[in-house]
């Protein structure tokens, strides 16, 4: 692992908001094909 | 014909040096649980942790006196190493969690802290509400060594290793001497570790204060929380599990704790850099997106189907949670065990056992198959029908995105099905052998072994302190399997062989 420059808390505030995000994408695109199911299953 | 060379009394003689130094490291981390014990005034949980760090010490620093060498350790060393360490690292931990008086046997002892060094979370003690503040929180502090240890382990050892390590572990080969890139990883994971410490931490004590706890109380609850969700552990301080706190902001920060901790540490490396466009294109994390989201769509479509819960806020704070616990391999709970299979239906317990055998991103304290051996596995899938579909003349390239642009091989293929087919066997043979017990059906054993098995730790009521001794042995060697990814324990493997028979080098 190649050595970095020294941490800034945009850093980590970029770390936190990607995986806000990533989880935040990951729930709705799963209600959305949850509801899709339900419309075609009806 | 292969020769196989038989390793020398040095080679024994450096792998028992390097094992030393890490009962040496297991033994300051009692020391810690012992100092809280102390101002605590838990008298013999203090004890305990001096008792168990006296003997980590002793032998640690007779083997650093006695078997000193300066011979370079070779990855190979490093393999052997490291399946012996988390095997003889069980057995030494479980020395004051034994002592606390809190398991019905040593076994049980091995097992709990088996399953903190693998960061399982499944848990055998007695009576956890009522247990010591030392002890508890030593529990969660051996989740996070173990944790923070196997990424350290991956990501300087069995990536830098050897070509044919570092395919069966899908990454690619660097030809690194292994201490200089093994202190520098430590220092960036730690470091990562820190900043997430500081936040999370942060953020479950407000939400912890706010849901009427008492400051110190917080605190204590915020740092357990923390280790068990960012090393994707899932020990927790109450029986209830995170269903214990009754608050939605404490949930939502678990979550994204967890998270956190399944994303691996070359993607967070590659966050903190300020390249997020790099890991969008993973492949890893393209895979674990769209996995996660098309098993949270079944666990959403199977609870809506069985009327479970009837709020859209019930359906996120059951459904999602649940998804990530899984996902991340963390093992958190907020439900009662058992309801998982009686409550939910079909389709939802059937997503979560599917999100608990892929579990999240190599590279991480995450277990399971790992999404990226998910994601190579689906590529090979389709490179073969493009093979089929296209004239046999016609030259088939399929790559993916993995820190650039990369050619699928056949190795890397090869050894990800291999390894996502032994996590399947190891699955069954756990499931098979609780099943022998007659006590639980084919759905409660399946849930509990790949719940094992993926170091997740969510229990349906399989693994408890009066469970069978024998389960016990074969779900604490699941964990170990699990968490080594079968490729230490194949080093291990072939080493014992070429001891016994290998033949002598010529000096």
């Amino acid at each position: 692992m190649p050595s970095r420059r020294s941490s800034t808390w945009r850093d980590a505030a970029r770390g936190v908001s990607f995986i806000v995000g990533l989880g935040l994408a990951v729930c709705v695109a799963g209600l959305v094909i949850a509801v899709a199911m339900t419309v075609v299953l009806a | 014909v292969t020769t196989i060379l038989r390793p020398g009394a040095d080679d024994v003689r450096l792998i028992g040096f390097y094992l030393g130094k890490v009962l040496l490291g297991l033994g300051f981390v009692m020391l810690l649980p012992a100092v809280i014990a102390l101002f605590a005034a838990e008298w013999n949980s203090a004890s305990a942790f001096v008792i168990g760090a006296s003997l980590c010490v002793t032998v640690g620093a007779a083997s650093d006196a006695r078997l000193f060498t300066r011979r370079q350790l070779t990855w190979a060393h490093g393999m052997v190493i490291v399946a012996l360490a988390w095997l003889i690292g069980a057995i030494f931990a479980a020395i004051p969690l034994y002592l606390s008086g809190r398991f019905s046997d040593f076994l049980s002892a091995v097992f709990e802290a088996m399953s903190a060094l693998t960061t399982t979370g499944m848990s055998v003690i007695h009576d956890l509400d009522h247990t010591t503040l030392s002890m508890d929180f030593y529990r969660h502090l051996l989740q996070f060594a173990g944790g923070q240890g196997i990424v350290i382990v991956v990501l300087s050892l069995f990536a830098a290793g050897g070509a044919r390590i570092a395919t069966l572990y899908v990454s690619e080969a660097r030809d690194e001497r292994i201490l200089p890139n093994f202190i520098r990883t430590a220092r960036f994971i730690f470091y990562v570790a820190g900043a997430f410490l500081i936040v999370s931490t942060t953020a479950l004590f407000v939400s912890l204060v706010a849901a009427g706890f008492t400051p110190g109380r917080a605190l204590y609850h915020a740092v357990n929380l923390f280790l068990s969700s960012f090393d994707t552990g899932g020990f927790s301080t109450m029986e209830a599990s995170i269903s214990y706190y009754h608050s939605a902001a404490v949930e939502v920060v678990v979550m994204l704790t967890m998270i956190a901790g399944t994303i691996s540490f070359g993607l967070h490396f590659a966050l903190w850099r300020g390249d997020p466009r790099e890991v969008l294109r993973h492949l890893e994390t393209r895979t674990l997106a769209i996995t996660s989201s098309l098993l949270f769509a079944a666990v959403c479509f199977g609870l809506l189907r069985s009327g479970t819960y009837d709020t859209p806020e019930m359906l996120f704070r059951k459904g999602f949670f649940t998804l990530v616990s899984a996902v991340s391999s963390t093992g958190h709970q907020v439900n009662v065990g058992p309801t998982y299979l009686t409550d939910w239906g079909v389709l939802a317990p059937a997503a979560i056992v599917g999100a608990m055998a892929m579990g999240g991103m190599a590279s991480s304290t995450a277990g399971g198959i790992k999404a990226i051996r998910v994601g190579i596995a689906f590529k090979t899938l389709m490179h073969d029908i493009r093979r089929i579909l296209l004239p046999e003349a016609a030259l088939v390239v399929t790559s993916y995105h993995a820190g650039k642009r990369r050619i699928l091989r056949d190795e890397t293929s090869r050894a990800a099905t291999t390894v996502l087919l032994l996590f399947v066997v190891t699955y069954l043979v756990g499931a098979v052998v609780a099943l022998a017990y007659g006590e639980f059906d084919i759905t409660e054993t399946l849930f509990e072994s790949v719940s094992v098995g993926s170091n997740i730790g969510i229990s349906i009521g399989v693994v408890s302190p009066d469970m069978p001794s024998f389960l016990m042995l074969v779900y604490t060697v699941q964990m170990w399997l699990g968490r080594l990814e079968f490729v230490a324990v194949f080093a291990l493997l072939g080493y014992i062989i070429s001891l016994a028979r290998g033949r002598a080098a010529a000096s």
